[in-house]
């Protein structure tokens, strides 16, 4: 094997000769491990176009093992004329014939096609759901000549050198082609849905008027996008109804003090709280109940996605789709299990002894380790099962590297909620004084912790919170010394937090634990949500509201519902995939239809809300020299590249600043202390940085960039 | 000068009376509202309502813009009245 078609250096010796069996994995860093795991000596790893190889014996096989690197095949519009719609008929194709960026799908994909020649047996190592076994069942049918049959499965949900050996030792037949069949109708319904509405949009938005940027809406996309759009209007036409909160100080002739609220909690007349404050002013308090109970609090169970999504966000603020990739780093590190996962259970056969054990190693584990180890290790589990994948949990690998700071606090969470789980039920009490004035009652709660529990080995994340109380007793009298009467008003809803959104979409059951926060980031790209806060752009308003008069059903948490469940239905076996498909296209026609008869009214407002949204992203504010609501983010009509510059430039405003070209910017609506400049956020590659536009600001440091990153220890390898 | 075919307020399609379909989700909101705050302090007038709701911070962005605009309106009308 020669040349450009051929592996280089050793690879030539092992490809040689036909008669092994090719391995395909969704990603470089597992091949890499399958091949260090299955072989007897060390892999040998050559380049085809770039695109890595591993070669490997074993005692009674030879493995070519290669990676995807994620989905290589897509579904595409045949006809590929961007104006008509709807588009009903379609095709699978390499990444290559759809998207310029398609990266190196296409060598990949004639590497594999080359490699499966020689290749007498497959194996199927992708990732095992929806998701990869659609990757492996594309690549399996059509660069390896349907051999999707032939193929075997390995199984395996850590990538530690003894998971992977079992698991290519064990590879079977699958039973059934129904995961890949599944995986691939919902590829098909949501570039159906996808496709057609937001060529619907844009089409009526250039009806009307040219301009840039394509709209989109998909089948999670637009119930997911409602939600946060409903939520707005609640806050944004909330009126506050005001109430009363009633308050007492107490005193006690020993010096001790309490503060006791209105048994009933609010009061919404004003005459009424007057009327309480009056009957209890420079009166006693006497004690008629007190109420003492032991709460239970049972240890967490381990972590799904959408578990480590929330808590991450909860206690390091990061968003689900960091969290998630921050996971998948340390899953390709073989530090955790594979993380896409709705299980919060943990199989019984696995060594929780040896994992606990192992991460006894790690300085900072090592005595929660040591309780750990004294006594029996039963797992507390929670309800919900995955049958591809357990819980997220540590595999006892020690970091062979040093982890990055933001990989170091996942990590450490997800161990330390492993340890949490077998830890005892932690106890505390709750204390509830009743003091009564006259006919009126008011309430003192105090709490103690009496067991730590599990707590310990979760404390970095979670407080118990102790109100401690003085001695009470039931007859006791204590003095009012002031009564406080404090008028309020009704807060409107929060905002969703990606993390709450999340948890939304779950109750829903809309999108997968895989997908959820890829739709959320989505809705950031597309300029529908504003950065962080999740506030809806006009663009957002707009396009919900448009589609809730026009075509309501595209908005329907219980459409998606549906599909969802038809889509677990074909995995069951229970039904066809075909009239899954139909079924999803009758539901959009009608829809499609009446969006076309809107076309005029759509493309007038869809095209005033881009506007809208365009300027209101790109507005910087006052201009510090000219002090008008004038600073803009502009784009040259010459050179294509952007500035920050003055809407009063026409009539002398000389204000003007470079920004970086590549990459995203967004302006944080706030300006610099020193300059009185915009700050913006930029990043590239997922590096985000904030710096004041204005290059002669005395702030700058480093040429104006402040890397965000702060400087917390991170976890090190062993010594 | 304000298209005759947009809300009063916003730059939005206007429904059948003045506003779009948000500041008319406000302006209800705003009406109901003064039932609610008429049981609380009994004896309040719609002006002393608009003009305390104004400076609450929880009263929502569009239910101010209603809230200005109703108050514009009054002082308008109070005024060809008094002329
Ligand atoms: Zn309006």
């Amino acid at each position: 094997m020669q040349g450009d078609a051929h592996p280089s250096f050793g690879l030539d010796a092992a490809l040689a000769k036909s008669g092994y069996t090719l391995v395909i994995s969704e990603k470089t860093d597992v091949a890499e491990k399958i091949a260090s795991a299955v072989g007897n000596g060390r892999p040998t790893k050559g380049f085809v176009n770039g695109i890595p190889v591993f070669a490997v014996n074993s005692e009674n096989n030879r493995y070519i093992i290669c990676a995807a690197r994620g989905h290589l095949y897509g579904v595409a519009d045949p006809g590929e004329k961007r104006s008509i719609f709807p588009v009903l008929d379609l095709e699978w194709r390499s990444l290559d014939r759809i998207s310029k960026n398609a990266g190196d799908a296409n060598k990949r994909i004639n590497l594999i096609r080359r490699l499966a020649k020689g290749a007498t047996s497959f194996v199927n190592a992708c990732d095992l759901d929806l998701e990869g076994e659609t990757i492996a069942a594309n690549i399996l049918k059509y660069a390896c000549g349907d051999a999707e049959t032939r193929s075997l499965r390995a199984k395996f949900s850590t990538l530690t050198t003894e998971n992977l050996t079992s698991a290519l030792r064990d590879a079977r037949p699958p039973l059934n082609s129904r995961l890949a069949a599944a995986g691939r109708t919902r590829h098909l319904i949501d570039f159906i849905y996808g496709i057609n509405l937001s060529r619907a949009l844009s089409m009526a938005v250039y009806a009307v008027r040219p301009m840039r940027g394509a709209l989109s809406i998909g089948r999670v996309q637009g119930p997911t996008l409602a939600r946060v759009v409903d939520r707005e209007v609640e806050i944004m036409s909330f009126v506050p109804t005001p109430y009363w909160s009633i308050s007492l100080d107490l005193t006690k002739d020993t010096g001790a003090h309490l503060k006791a609220r209105y048994l009933s909690g609010t009061v919404d007349r004003e005459a009424r709280a007057h009327e309480i404050v009056n009957k209890c002013r420079r009166q006693e308090a006497t004690i008629t109940r007190i109420k003492k109970h032991a709460s239970q609090l049972n240890p967490p169970v381990p972590f799904n996605t959408g578990d480590l999504q929330r808590e991450a966000y909860r206690v390091f603020g990061y968003s689900p789709s960091e969290t998630l990739h921050l996971a998948e780093r340390l899953y390709l590190n073989a530090l955790i299990s594979y993380p896409r996962t709705g299980s919060q259970r943990l199989p019984s056969s696995l060594d929780y002894r040896k994992i606990i054990t192992q991460l006894s190693k790690i300085s900072s584990y090592a005595t929660m380790a040591k309780w750990l180890l004294a006594g029996q290790l039963l797992p507390h589990c929670g309800p919900q099962e995955d049958p591809a994948h357990p819980a997220i949990y540590p595999t006892g690998e020690i970091p062979r590297r040093t982890l990055h700071e933001r990989e170091a606090k996942i990590f450490d969470l997800i161990v330390s909620r492993f340890m949490a789980i077998f830890g005892k039920t932690a106890l505390q009490e709750t204390i509830e004084a009743v003091f009564s004035v006259g006919v009126h009652d008011f309430v003192v709660n105090g709490s103690r912790t009496i067991r730590l529990g599990w707590v310990v080995y979760y404390r970095r994340y979670l407080k118990l919170q102790e109100t401690l109380l003085p001695p009470l007793s039931e007859g006791e009298v204590m003095n009012v010394k002031t009564v406080h009467k404090v008028e309020k008003f009704q807060y409107h809803p929060s905002r969703y937090t990606p993390s709450s959104l999340l948890a939304a979409m779950e109750v829903d059951g809309i999108g997968t634990q895989a997908t959820r926060s890829e739709i959320i980031r989505t809705l950031y790209e597309r300029q529908y949500l504003a950065e962080k806060a999740m506030v809806p752009s006009e663009m957002a308003l707009t396009v919900v509201n448009l589609m809730r008069t026009h075509s309501p059903g595209i908005l329907s948490v219980e459409m998606t519902q549906k599909m969802e469940k038809s889509v677990e239905d074909i995995r069951q076996g229970r039904v066809d995939p075909k009239s899954v498909v139909e079924d999803a296209i009758d539901y959009l026609l009608p829809s499609m239809e009446q969006m076309h008869r809107a076309q005029r009214t759509l493309g007038k407002e869809l095209a005033r809300a881009m506007n809208e949204t365009v300027n209101s992203r790109n507005s910087l504010g006052v201009c510090p020299l000219c002090k008008n609501d004038s600073l803009f983010i502009v784009r040259s009509k010459k050179t294509g590249k952007r500035f920050v510059g003055c809407k009063n430039y026409s009539k002398g405003c000389s204000a003007s600043a470079p920004l970086p070209q590549r990459g995203s910017i967004i302006p944080l609506k706030r300006c610099c202390k020193q300059c009185g400049w915009p700050i913006m956020r930029a990043w590239r590659r997922r590096r985000p940085w904030v710096f004041c536009v204005n290059v002669s600001c005395s702030s700058k440091v480093d040429g104006g960039k402040t890397n965000l990153s702060s400087s917390r220890p991170s976890i090190t390898k062993r010594s | 000068m304000k298209n005759e075919k947009t809300c009063t307020i916003c730059d939005r399609p206007r429904l059948e009376k003045s506003y779009c379909t948000f500041h008319r989700t406000a302006y209800e909101n705003l009406k109901r509202g003064f039932k609610k705050w008429k049981y609380a302090y009994v004896s309040i007038t719609y002006e002393d309502y608009l003009l305390r709701i104004l400076t609450i911070k929880e009263t929502g962005k569009w239910v101010r813009d209603v809230a200005l605009h109703q108050m514009k309106k009054t002082e308008l009308a109070a005024k060809v009245v008094s002329n």
